[in-house]
């Protein structure tokens, strides 16, 4: 996947857990974890708004566009 | 919901087993439309009168296949009297049911037809002439099972998006 959900990063900083982050969003913690994972479709922007406003951060913060390594790239 | 769900389910049972038991009934008994005339509503005539080897089968495959029609129904209804409507089995019980259910037509008209057309060339060769007819009531049945499968195919799309929806935070 070439967009890495960077969320434990920015909680770990923030020193702030998932189970708060959840009761913020008014998701599961299961969902969180999921996100952190990035074993997800997608991310609504409204939730990414609160998360950018619950960690006091930028979207681009959260996340990071790491291109997938092509053929010619193995071995 | 819940309450409906069950009570067609219900009566989607006792449909299979209405339509096995009045075949049989059919198989055993020859005249059984002049009998039970309300009952026999799937025993043609024509059927009735003809030897056992064409008799049997040409009642006892359509009724085979409404009943497997209908259990289809009855393990759909299951699923939405559980609340899971948008699931991909109840998509597929919905799919099986309106497939069994233009079968069971399908086999209804061409079975007899097939076997009557057998017979007549087994035993008049010479003065085999054959032709096959289609009731409105049939080609009904075949639009209901059509419509059931295109059903089938739209809830199979709603729960395909249900999903997508679900894997976005």
């Amino acid at each position: 996947m070439a967009i890495v959900v960077r969320l434990d990063v920015m909680l770990a900083l923030r020193k702030v857990r998932s189970k708060d982050l959840a009761a913020h969003l008014g998701i599961t913690e299961a969902n969180v974890s999921l996100l952190k994972s990035g074993k997800v479709k997608g991310v609504r922007f409204e939730t990414l708004e609160r998360i950018c406003e619950f960690l006091a951060c930028q979207p681009g913060d959260l996340l990071e566009y790491v291109p997938d390594a092509g053929p010619g790239a193995r071995g | 919901m819940k309450i409906l769900a069950n009570t067609l389910r219900a009566g989607a049972l006792a449909a299979a087993i209405g339509g096995l038991a009045t075949a049989a009934a059919a198989m055993v008994t020859p005249q059984f439309h002049d009998v039970f005339g309300f009952l026999a509503v799937s025993v043609d005539a024509d059927v009735a009168n003809l030897p056992a080897w064409i008799r049997v089968p040409a009642i006892a495959a359509p009724a085979a296949c409404f009943a497997y029609a209908m259990w289809q129904l009855a393990r759909l209804l299951q699923f939405v009297a559980r609340g899971e409507v948008f699931s991909a089995p109840a998509a597929g019980y919905l799919r099986a049911c309106g497939l069994w259910l233009l079968i069971t037509t399908l086999t209804g008209t061409l079975l007899p037809f097939v076997l009557q057309a057998l017979n007549v060339w087994l035993t008049h060769p010479a003065h085999a002439e054959f032709g096959l007819t289609m009731s409105s009531q049939e080609v009904w049945n075949i639009f209901i099972s059509a419509i059931f499968m295109l059903v089938a195919r739209v809830l199979s799309d709603a729960y395909r998006i249900a999903e997508d929806n679900r894997q976005i935070i």
